[in-house]
């Protein structure tokens, strides 16, 4: 009997402790992972605010006097808001153009049998992986001959290869995911095939169709190559303003923090929005996120 | 009612968007195909190009800097692939685990890189790796005793490699946990009650099961390193020599930087292109796979 309870108590200490090992170890994983993963850009913070010598310390420095005139010369000194501006000017265009033409060709494509449609769907997808560089020569080349060079309308219609495909296949799987059953009581109703388009299909799919929008918008405001070589001076975008940073005297640090901070900050918060759809849009819709 | 919508027909539908692929896609492709086969510099009239049929292919074949560059491709390519699907696979089984709250931190602390600017992230790299006041290497002194050059000739494709798999583990990892999370529950029970370990769950169960996405999460990203150029072209602008200098970096310098041979640099696009055309005819083929 005796012995019973003592292995029955050695039992429960060896399970306690083996939690208490595992609790240490899972704390430690999750640490390294933020660490890994997140410190990086907290440290990014720290850098915009930091002056130019603090910057360069070496070793770096973790208490510093906080300073934030990084951020007034991101604003004054290197035209934020005019980057903002220029960034917007095609962005918005863009991602217009990109659901009048993608909403209808998804929903074509989703409801609709026709001869050739899978090879067609597939056909629109490789459009959306070409290379960056590959898009870049031509549209150099023809751009300067109709000297829309470094004009906002170059890189909206340069971005649409990248937008319009991704579009059209995200919202196709919205789509599908629409009983045929809804969109004929909707014709009983009385409503024209545009009509359930508009006023019944669209608005069920609002959720897909706010996160397709916003990934549409993180594609373009991210872009680099394309606005890199096709503007230059008038309508260059928010990604190469950090590129504008490199003096003769090294790159400015704090500045160029400050800058990509306030860049890239609407766009987390937008991604954290549509976290349950990111998995969705990243693999074109092939896995379906929860 | 039905025949009605059998009857219907697509084409005004997808009309719209055909002719702006065609427009803005595929008139550009035909270009850059006609501009391959031709000798123009950049800077030059337009009048002054002359058609040279296939010579910039043949030339880019036999020239040593696009072999190279082609390497530092396929080494950049397959190292990013395994880092990013080992760690991946580790931290998505690891997840899978964990109680509702520990999940959401980890997936929060995931998405934070893959949002990021990619020119954002090659400049604040670029500044932790630096070799004397980088964050990087101030812990690298601490825990080895010595710095290293992170920028040297042998280390820079380490260091972007570093890079991408910081940027692009989450994305592998949170393709592969929503794949875990939507596999049967029972099978991993039944193998429990067998006696199974934890690894022969892994081997016999999660990686036949998630076969498929692992598949896709794995082209897609072989397809985006492939054509990789922003992030790189910030932290070393494919330097120190050409030891970072993947293809799209090579392209820029051929037909923007030190030479305006736009001819030759879109000989090497096509090239490029088909590569990738290859991958994304792969990648289709599994996914229609799938779908039956």
């Amino acid at each position: 009997m005796k012995n019973k309870f003592a292995k029955y108590f050695s039992s429960l200490v060896y399970i306690k402790k083996r939690g208490l090992i595992n609790r240490i170890l899972s704390i430690l994983v999750i640490l390294l992972i933020f660490i890994i993963f997140v410190f990086p850009v907290i440290w990014m913070v720290a850098m915009s605010l930091k002056t130019k010598a603090q910057n360069i310390a070496s070793p770096p420095l973790f208490i510093w006097e906080v300073t934030y005139n990084n951020y007034k010369l991101a604003i004054t000194k290197y035209n934020f808001l005019s980057f903002l501006k220029n960034s917007l000017m095609v962005v918005l265009p863009n991602i217009i153009i990109t659901l009048l033409v993608s909403c209808p060709a998804a929903y074509g494509l989703s409801r609709f049998n026709f001869k050739g449609k899978k090879d067609l769907a597939f056909w629109i997808l490789s459009i959306r992986m070409a290379p960056a560089m590959a898009v870049v020569l031509p549209f150099f080349v023809i751009g300067s001959f109709l000297r829309i060079l470094d004009n906002p309308i170059i890189l909206i219609i340069a971005y649409l290869t990248i937008n319009v495909p991704f579009a059209i296949w995200i919202l196709r799987g919205f789509f599908d995911e629409i009983p045929i059953e809804v969109e004929e009581a909707g014709m009983l109703e009385g409503l024209s095939r545009f009509g359930v388009f508009l006023k019944l299909s669209l608005p069920i799919i609002r959720g897909g169709l706010a996160a397709t929008i916003i990934l549409c918008i993180i594609q373009a405001y991210n872009e680099f190559a394309l606005a890199m070589f096709l503007t230059s001076f008038n309508a260059r975008t928010l990604p190469t303003l950090v590129t504008q940073f490199q003096s003769h005297m090294g790159i400015l640090w704090g500045p160029m923090a400050a800058t990509s901070l306030m860049a890239t900050i609407p766009i987390i918060v937008l991604t954290i929005l549509v976290r349950k759809h990111l998995v969705t849009g990243m693999s074109f819709g092939m896995v379906r996120g929860k | 009612m039905l025949r009605r919508l059998r009857e219907e027909s697509a084409i005004p539908w997808i009309t719209p968007a055909i002719f702006t692929l065609i427009v803005v896609a595929i008139i550009p492709t035909i270009f850059l195909f006609y501009l391959s086969l031709h000798n123009w510099e950049l800077g030059n009239p337009w009048n002054s190009r002359t058609f040279i049929g296939l010579k910039n292919f043949v030339d880019v074949f036999k020239d040593e800097q696009f072999i190279n560059s082609l390497l530092v491709t396929f080494k950049y390519c397959i190292a990013v692939v395994i880092i990013e699907f080992l760690l991946g696979f580790s931290i998505a089984n690891y997840m899978k685990g964990q109680n509702q709250r520990i999940k959401f931190f980890i997936l929060i602390s995931l998405i934070i890189p893959l949002t990021m600017t990619p020119s954002v992230v090659g400049l604040i790299w670029r500044s932790y790796f630096n070799s004397t006041a980088g964050i990087i290497n101030f812990f690298v002194d601490i825990i080895f005793g010595t710095k290293i050059n992170w920028f040297s000739k042998n280390n820079a494709l380490l260091t972007t490699i570093l890079v991408d798999s910081w940027q692009w583990t989450s994305f592998v990892t949170i393709m592969l946990y929503s794949g875990l999370e939507a596999l049967p529950q029972e099978c991993f029970e039944a193998a429990s009650m067998d006696g199974a370990s934890g690894w022969e769950k892994i081997k016999y169960i999660t990686l036949p099961l998630l076969k498929p996405i692992i598949l896709i999460a794995l082209l897609l990203r072989i397809m985006d390193a492939f054509k990789m150029f922003d992030v790189i072209f910030v932290m070393t602008e494919g330097g120190p020599g050409n030891a970072t200098e993947l293809l799209s970096l090579h392209i820029y310098r051929i037909g923007f930087f030190h030479t305006g041979y736009i001819g030759r640099a879109s000989a090497i696009a096509v090239i490029l292109l088909v590569i990738i055309i290859v991958f994304s005819q792969i990648l289709i083929r599994k996914m229609s796979s799938n779908e039956k």
